[in-house]
């Protein structure tokens, strides 16, 4: 007779194996050499450029931002799941600048894959987004990344001397909580 | 009970609840969970003969809300925008509307209504815009005689699909604007949004 135990750790085991797999699928590889390299339209708004610490000129790469770490947010502002995220990605920028340690440290700057500028501006004026957010509408960024863009997807990079990028976090789907998710940014720093 | 027997029906129910923390996975992540990749289609598969200045084609479909849309309801109120989009859970379209959702605004400011209308049912349409949030503008089911308004607009592909196509139509029910688009690609709003402008000034 089948010993029911045995069976039921096998269940348990493949069902965590199961659950293993569902992170890896989440987990994104990115180039951290092509990502430094990439070049972005800066921003047209001033205080933008300030916030990111980025001279006059057109464009900017991201190690030219003034942070040590810095949030990228690709959304798409024709993706409902951004959309519906919007509010608490806001809410993940006004806590970082509640937190003086934090707001100088760890700057937001979102990334409209495939939008062009109209179509950014639009999702910023909808939701009201009050960090950077620029185009991409040529897909740039996906020669950065291992797999196509899922959005919206999040990469926590941090920023070194010499123009050196290292990608410490990433996290594809909504944030949902942007407490839990500050917390993991803020371990990054140290 | 045999032993095998009992080992199968054991693999079967591993098997199941295996797959089933994927399902899990995919849903709590993006835009695209649940979506169907069809790969890279053919970008077009129709040529229509419906040109600028044309008397768009009149129509009446089922709405996911229960009643059924028609071109004439708004004639002499709104300006109208027919989307059409291939099919339901498939990337470019899952990601369409819930754009023009966003841009209620824009729309309404132009004296605009937006009608979505794809080839499929209405329970796989309700079941693909939940996915969506509330949208604000009929969602049209040219299900059945399948996709009958679709060949009528001359975007009815040879797989049963429609093109991706957007159709201005102004308050007169004139056709003012044509984009049928490559059917993998999004069409840019500020495009559409041209259009809609240009019958401001006409």
């Amino acid at each position: 007779m089948v010993n029911m135990r045995i069976v039921g750790a096998i269940i348990i085991v493949l069902m965590l194996a199961g659950f293993g797999l569902c992170d890896v699928a989440k987990t994104l590889s990115v180039n951290a050499d092509i990502l430094a390299d990439l070049k972005f339209n800066s921003p047209e708004n001033l205080a933008e450029k300030k916030y990111l610490g980025l001279s006059d000129g057109k464009n900017f790469r991201l190690p030219q931002v003034k942070a040590r770490l810095l949030i990228v947010q690709l959304f798409s502002m024709y993706c409902p799941i951004c959309q519906r995220d919007a509010h608490a990605v806001n809410e993940l920028h006004s806590l970082l600048q509640k937190v003086p340690g934090l707001r100088d440290e760890v700057k937001m700057l979102g990334i409209g894959v495939g939008n062009t500028p109209y179509e950014v501006n639009v999702f910023r004026e909808k939701f009201k987004v009050s960090f950077p957010l620029i185009p991409d509408d040529n897909f740039a960024i996906q020669k950065a990344l291992s797999d196509e863009i899922r959005t919206p997807t999040f990469l926590v990079v941090k920023l070194t001397a010499g123009g050196k990028l290292e990608v410490v976090l990433t996290k594809v789907g909504e944030i949902k909580e942007s407490g839990e998710f500050l917390k993991k940014i803020a371990a990054k720093l140290n | 009970m045999s032993n095998k027997a009992i080992l199968t029906k054991i693999f079967f129910l591993v098997f199941v609840i295996v797959l089933a923390p994927r399902g899990v996975c995919w849903a709590s992540t993006p835009a695209d969970s649940g979506i169907y990749d069809p790969g890279n289609l053919k970008p077009m598969d129709t040529s229509t003969s419906l040109k600028v200045g044309d008397v768009a084609p009149e129509f009446s479909l089922p709405t996911l809300s229960g009643g059924a849309v028609s071109l004439d309801q708004y004639r002499n109120k709104k300006n109208v925008v027919l989307s059409f989009v291939p099919a339901a859970w498939t990337p470019v379209c899952s990601q369409q509307w819930p754009g023009y959702n966003i841009a209620r605004d824009l729309f309404e400011k132009l004296d605009t209504v937006v009608i979505g209308i794809s080839v499929d049912n209405i329970p796989t349409l309700h079941a693909w815009t939940r996915e969506m949030g509330n949208l604000w503008f009929p969602v049209a089911s040219d299900f059945w005689p399948h996709g009958a308004v679709a060949q009528k607009y001359g975007i009815l592909r040879s797989d049963g699909v429609s093109e991706r196509a957007l159709f201005v139509i102004d308050k007169k029910g004139v056709v003012r604007f044509i984009d049928v688009h490559d059917i993998n690609k999004m069409p840019k709003l500020e495009d559409l949004i041209k259009a809609l402008e240009k019958l401001q000034t006409n």
